[in-house]
């Protein structure tokens, strides 16, 4: 019997099932959550506790063993490198095996046959993407497949010999029956959807290899009959059933590329009727609000968008075209249906990438090109969607670049700027141009498009075919093109691609060709050739240095480096002049930091200023020669970053001391250069931070906090890039520190003066150390963690004072945030290690009272409740006291009534008592109990307390009290007052 | 990040690309050898010449020599499309296309939604004979191909002063067709035929003819013969036919095995060849590094066929494209070849050369002849850390 399944159960596509049973203890999700944000040697340290746990049952035990497999697959899935991520994969695979092997009855089998079925198809399908990356991928990946099939049935078999009843139908949902068939018919759905989905990516292994078409034939019907006839039934309600549409689709699409005319008509009859169906869901307007219907619809769009378009080139004419304009009018209506952020989702993108690609193919090209300009630059920026702009520009590169040289140009550059593997399309792209170039005025391209071709051998090691192309710029065209800027570029490197081939071959042929180049270029550029010998041999002497420094025996490279680039610098007209000034300025800067690893006496020292004072002023120079430039291309706009960053560092040596000067060299630097690099935005901003605390002077008599404050909005900056970026993160965590112990400094000095004030800056200490905390991806050591703990705790308790005494609300809420933070703390530091007991106790006493303190009451007193439940003699008079606090604090954050009297009534109660047991030893904390016993009684019984200070009269307690000693004595007779004013006079 | 099934994206093939912007542009395009390209409406498009009315109402007259292309604006799309695949030497694409832009314009094989119809001018019927006829013949369906270029050539010699452009090129397929079956008698009925032809074309068709002579002779090993045929038409003023003699000359000093006159002659050609001619210094440039490489004089053979890929490509869509496939792979290996007769740097040297001309080759010309060849070279050669992207 089915059971009424809510309609539409949105999102459930492939995931990893996060292992959580049903009955979970706190640290084995605790271990969950640690590794899902990647913190593997904490969770894993989690799992070896569980597993090796004395006082856990073997099952439980077992639960460790699944979690430390489990984790092998997040690993796996987060490694970005191949080869790491191919090993990863197979020891996971091992591991979860070895657990499916040695625990055939474990509740857990099922979940881990999961895991393995998902993690066997995640590597098949990382395999088939890595292609001629890795060797015998694609033979892997079908095995990888192949036995993922065999485990997903594996699964299925397993679940159908433990059924369970579907309950009956007015049960209802969080019936524990309920729950139990709804887990259970899930997994079956997912286990039968990744079968059925991995004979299709086994399937798709196949494409292309028309001798493995039979393969692929049968693995695909198998896959549509699977489907249809033992999932859909029963699963037609969820979208794992319109996903499943689509792999049909997409199976039928395989099919009909690769038959017969006839047939392949059929298949792509059923490839439409499949593919399109979730589209179909965004007609209800209450389907489309859900977000996986919205993905799911973006997903088929795309595939019916591509199988349109590939249908459409089997076909002639009109035909064909109606089904590219098929393409475009799909791919409107999706986005009519869809809020306008769908169209910047990843999906989304790719189905305006098809749409563009459709008006394109159907003759539209000029209204397809706009579209695909206007994506490229919605993506622009946005770090998520980097990969757009290759696949835009090589459509347009395509369609719009067959008469516009421009245009071409644009693609090819793009290739090349993608590196060594696409230097062969750049080079085909480059000729294409070549080939187009007829208007006089685009003849300035010819040049370009040598020189490209000439860079892209060069940088394969290819001097021979580099030499030739570069010599089209130097002797072809009739010398049209020998004073072009990219002729004064091409001759250097055109010395040097003969150069390496004549010591390549040897052969004197060569050495011939290159004596004579060299005699001719020396003619037709002097100065350029000159120069370039004195930039090689500076570049030589450069990397020489880097080598000599790494390897220890630095011998003064950096400086000599300096005289070379120094005679460029002073030549203006230097192709090299703008990279020469910014060079002396950045070997000044490596000279003077070797000088200064090995200076031992004074006089070695001194000579380190000499060269940060180089670094400033050649910095200086270069940043004005960049502002002069009216094209800053990339490489110009690193190095005036670079300039900035290494100018600084001098500035804020000790030798040098001008942080001020810090702040100047880097005002307004990201306006003025174009796309600037975030990492080195960020070395800047921190470097700009640290001169705003030199300029601080904390250590002196005034210090200037508007300086701290401009630190604190270059912070702003910093965190508002990191949020867009993740590159910098070091920096941000050196500025954070670096600003948090600002304020502590700040703090430390205003104690006496202001107490106020340096309350509010130890605060605000702690508070960006916390944002430290939370950034670190390394693990503190535990004693950094507790000291963090308890000056947060410390603050929190200090600012909950202050609250209190204002009786400030938003005070109020400030303290509660920062126990809540201090609770994290404590618990992270549980987390480090074995803690003796008595401080494992003191530690959760601790975080019983940030529990209780942040305003989780309930949780607070539900802990407390255990501890003095055991103890009813009261033996243990802080857990008591703990406990009662608790109740306190929820009463007085509850609104008056009879629930709250009775909490009060409860801790009024259970105070005396205490107090009663302490009154033996009378000492502070007797006093502070009673006191705490009339505070309660003053909330609800006044006529009680009057009685109270009566009788203590009468026992000569009061007005004494404690003397004074504890401060109890002023705290009484100001309650007593109080007390008596509310009271009416007894006569 | 974008979701891992991008794995599977593939780009749709470009074959149906349209070779020109003429649906969006009302106007007719001629685009010349050198410089730009013009545009108005052509008002003659023949065996001599093509004329070009421009909007500002003037006339300009191209010589057919000095003419690299020419676009129709009312071209359908299949014929745009069909044409881009003929100029990538896509015959079978080509010919569907082509037919397709036929039935359309005649109104068949269009459902009611699409149905339209399609005006075009008189080019249209002479130009998707010529072309289907062509394609046909490049398919091997030579009788068909004889059927359709005949047919060509009739209605051109018929009518010479409109649409009859093609007539040399149809001509020349005409003999090929001929000449492929080895019918002499077939091949001089047609000469004889030819006769019709204008004077002044006459002499290019003659030309094609002792082309053709010369390939028969070549074929059948009189290879003295054929090259003094060819000896003469590589100096004829037209480039086509100049290029085609050239290649016969190269061709009869390779059969007759005499490596020295080989070299001397490409050498020449080389020398002698304008810039603006790649086609003819490919086929030289090829030629020579061969020889060389035939020689064991590696370094020569690399310099020529450097010269080949890097300074002559063709240019897309020309037949001999399929020449600078073949330099790229005779570059390969050469630099195999050259590695494994040398010792120290050099060979490793050599090979790094090789493993890169490998993959240049099998990323330029992914569907081409020497694809297996590529990447047997290529897991040859390269290194195993250079095999990682």
């Amino acid at each position: 019997m089915r059971v009424a399944a809510p309609s539409l159960i949105a999102g459930f596509l492939i995931a990893w099932a996060a292992p959580r049973a049903a009955a979970q203890s706190q640290e084995y999700d605790l271990a969950v959550l640690l590794a899902e944000r990647h913190w593997f040697d904490l969770a894993t340290e989690i799992f070896v506790n569980i597993k090796k746990s004395g006082s856990l049952s073997h099952e439980k035990r077992v639960d460790g063993e699944f979690g430390l497999a489990w984790i092998e697959s997040i690993k796996a899935e987060s490694e970005t490198k191949p080869e790491a991520k191919l090993e990863l994969y197979n020891q996971a695979t091992e591991t979860i095996l070895k657990f499916i092997e040695t625990h055939g009855n474990h509740p857990r089998r099922s979940e881990a046959l999961s895991v393995f079925g998902d993690l066997l198809q995640k590597k098949g399908k990382f395999l088939l993407g890595a292609g001629k990356s890795l060797p015998n991928a694609a033979k892997e990946a079908e095995e990888a497949f192949r036995q993922a099939q065999t485990r997903f049935l594996s699964l299925v078999e397993n679940l159908k010999k433990s059924p369970v009843e579907p309950p009956p139908a007015d049960v209802a949902e969080s019936d524990p029956r309920y729950q139990a068939w709804m887990a259970w018919d899930q997994k079956m759905m997912t286990a039968k959807y990744n079968y059925g989905v991995s004979l299709f990516h086994q399937a798709d292994a196949y494409k292309g290899d028309r001798k493995r078409f039979e393969e692929m034939k049968d693995l695909i019907d198998k896959m549509i009959a699977f489907f249809e006839q033992d999932f859909m039934w029963d699963y037609e309600r969820y979208l794992l059933a319109y996903s499943a549409f689509i792999y049909m689709g997409r199976g039928c699409q395989l099919l009909a590329e690769n038959s017969e005319t006839a047939k392949a008509e059929e298949y792509w009859k059923k490839c439409f009727s499949y593919v399109e169906k979730p589209i179909f869901l965004l007609s209800d307007p209450a389907n489309r609000k859900l977000e996986g219907v919205r993905e799911l619809a973006l997903e088929s769009a795309m595939f019916t968008l591509r199988a349109k378009m590939a249908y459409g080139d089997t076909l002639r004419g009109g035909k064909a075209s109606s089904q590219y304009q098929d393409a475009v009018k799909i791919a409107e209506k999706v986005f009519k249906h869809l809020p306008p952020t769908a169209k910047r989702e990843p999906y989304g993108v790719l189905v305006r990438i098809e749409q563009a690609r459709a008006l394109c193919k159907s003759g539209r090209i000029r209204e397809g090109t706009r579209n695909l300009q206007e994506i490229r630059k919605d993506a622009a920026g946005d770090p998520a969607l980097g990969w757009v702009d290759n696949f835009v520009i090589d459509i347009i590169g395509e369609y719009a670049g067959e008469s516009d040289p421009k245009l071409i140009l644009e693609s090819a550059d793009n290739m090349y700027e993608r590196g060594p593997a696409y230097f062969s399309k750049a080079i085909a792209k480059y000729r294409s141009a070549l080939s187009v170039i007829r208007k006089p005025e685009d003849r300035r391209y010819i040049p370009h498009c040598w020189k490209q071709i000439a860079e892209c051998y060069y940088w394969q090691d290819r001097w021979i075919e580099a030499a030739q192309a570069y010599d089209m710029i130097m002797t072809g065209y009739n010398g049209e093109f020998l004073t072009s800027p990219e002729a004064t570029k091409a001759v250097v490197n055109m010395k040097t691609a003969l150069f390496k081939v004549q010591r390549a071959t040897g052969l004197p042929e060569d050495r011939a060709r290159y004596e004579r180049f060299v005699q001719w270029a020396n003619s037709k550029f002097p100065n350029e050739l000159g120069d370039g010998s004195l930039r090689e041999e500076a570049v030589t002497l450069e990397n020489e240095g880097r080598k000599a420094r790494d390897a220890g025996t630095y011998a003064g490279q950096f400086a000599k480096a300096i005289d070379n680039w120094s005679k460029l610098a002073a030549k203006p007209s230097s192709p090299f002049h703008e990279e020469a000034v910014f060079s002396v300025a950045y070997n000044a800067y490596l000279h003077a930091e070797m000088l200064s690893r090995t200076a031992r006496t004074q006089e070695e020292t001194e000579k380190v200023k000499p060269f940060l004072q180089k670094t400033i002023e050649y910095a200086g120079r270069h940043l004005a020669v960049v502002d002069r430039m009216n094209q800053k291309d990339s490489i110009v706009v690193r190095n005036a970053l670079a300039s900035i960053y290494f100018a600084s560092r001098a500035c804020l040596d000790p030798a040098i001391d001008q942080p001020s000067k810090v702040l100047e060299l880097s005002e307004g630097f990201e306006s003025k250069l174009p796309n600037p690099d975030p990492a080195w935005i960020m070395r800047i901003y921190e470097l700009r931070i640290e001169a705003h605390r030199m300029l601080a002077k904390l250590d002196g008599e005034s210090p200037d906090l508007e300086s701290i404050k401009r630190a604190e909005k270059d912070l702003d900056t910093m965190r508002d890039r990191y949020q867009k970026d993740p590159r910098g993160e070091r920096q941000l965590m050196n500025a954070l520190r670096n600003i948090s112990e600002a304020y502590r400094l700040l703090a430390s000095k205003m104690r006496e003066e202001n107490p106020g004030l340096a309350e509010a800056y130890s605060i605000r200490a702690a508070e960006v150390m916390f944002q430290y905390f939370e950034l670190s991806r390394e693990e503190p050591k535990g004693e950094e963690i507790l000291a963090m703990a308890e000056t947060f705790f410390d603050t929190a308790q200090r600012k909950l004072d202050q609250a209190r005494a204002a009786d400030s609300k938003e005070e109020m809420a400030k303290a509660r945030e920062m126990f809540g933070k201090a609770h994290n703390l404590y618990n992270r530091y549980l987390l480090t290690g074995k803690l003796e007991t008595d401080v494992e106790t003191a530690i959760r006493g601790r975080m019983t009272d940030c529990l209780a303190k942040s305003g989780k009451f309930d949780e607070a007193l539900s802990q407390l409740k255990d501890v003095v439940d055991r103890d009813p003699q009261m033996a243990k008079g802080g857990d008591w006291e703990a406990y009662l606090d608790c109740l306190m604090m929820k009463a007085d954050s509850m609104q008056p009534g009879t629930e709250r009297n009775q909490l009060i009534e409860e801790a009024k109660n259970k105070y005396g008592q205490l107090a009663a047991m302490l009154s033996r030893r009378i000492d502070k904390h007797y006093w502070r109990i009673l006191y705490k016993y009339a505070d309660a009684m003053f909330r609800i019984d006044p006529d009680g307390l009057r009685n109270f200070f009566i009788n203590m009269e009468k026992r000569g307690t009061a007005p004494a009290w404690d003397g004074g000693e504890f401060e109890y004595a002023a705290k009484f007779e100001a309650l007593r007052e109080k007390n008596e004013k509310r009271l009416p006079n007894k006569e | 990040m974008i979701p891992a099934l991008a794995f599977t994206i593939l780009t749709a093939a470009m074959s149906g690309a349209p070779a020109s912007t003429s649906q969006e542009r009302k106007l007719d395009r001629v685009t010349p050898r050198k410089g730009p390209p013009a545009e108005g409406t052509i008002v003659r498009d023949t065996w001599k010449e093509v004329v070009l009315r421009l909007s500002s109402g003037s006339e300009t007259t191209f010589r057919v020599e000095d003419v690299l292309s020419v676009e129709y604006a009312d071209a359908p799309d299949a014929m745009k499309a069909g044409l881009a695949d003929f100029e990538a030497g896509n015959w079978e694409e080509a010919l569907t296309k082509i037919t397709s832009a036929e039935e359309a314009v005649q109104g068949k094989g269009l459902d009611s939604a699409t149905a339209k119809k399609i005006t075009v001018r008189s080019w249209f019927g002479p130009w998707v004979t010529f072309h289907r006829g062509y394609c046909l013949k490049e398919l091997h369906r030579i009788e068909d191909a004889l059927r359709e270029l005949l047919r060509y050539v009739d209605g051109a010699l018929k009518e010479p002063n409109r649409d009859s452009r093609f007539l040399a090129r149809a001509c020349e397929a005409v003999m090929e067709c001929y000449r492929g079956k080895a019918d002499e008698p077939g091949m001089a009925a047609f000469l004889e035929r030819v006769k019709a032809a204008p004077r002044e074309v006459q002499g290019k068709i003659q030309q094609i003819a002792s082309v053709q002579q010369g390939e028969m002779l070549l074929s059948s090993g009189k290879v003295a013969e054929a090259q003094a045929i060819f000896q003469r038409l590589a100096e004829s003023p037209d480039v086509d036919i100049r290029t085609s003699g050239t290649l016969g000359v190269i061709r009869c000093h390779q059969k007759s095995d005499q490596p020295d006159a080989l070299v001397r002659y490409c050498e020449n050609v080389i020398k002698t060849t304008p810039l603006d001619q790649p086609g003819l210094l490919l086929l030289a440039s090829l030629a020579l590094g061969e020889a060389y490489g035939n020689r064991k004089e590696y370094r020569k053979a690399v310099g020529a066929l450097v010269d080949a890929i890097v300074k002559y490509h063709p240019g897309r869509g020309t037949e001999l494209v399929r020449e600078h496939e073949r330099a790229l792979y005779t570059l390969a290996k050469t630099y195999e070849a050259w590695s494994a007769e040398s010792t120290g740097d050099l060979k490793t040297t050599a090979r790094i050369w090789a493993a890169r001309t490998w993959r240049e080759l099998s990323m330029e010309y992914p569907n081409g002849r020497y694809r297996d060849e590529a990447n047997a070279g290529i897991a040859r050669c390269e290194a195993p850390e250079e095999k990682k992207p």
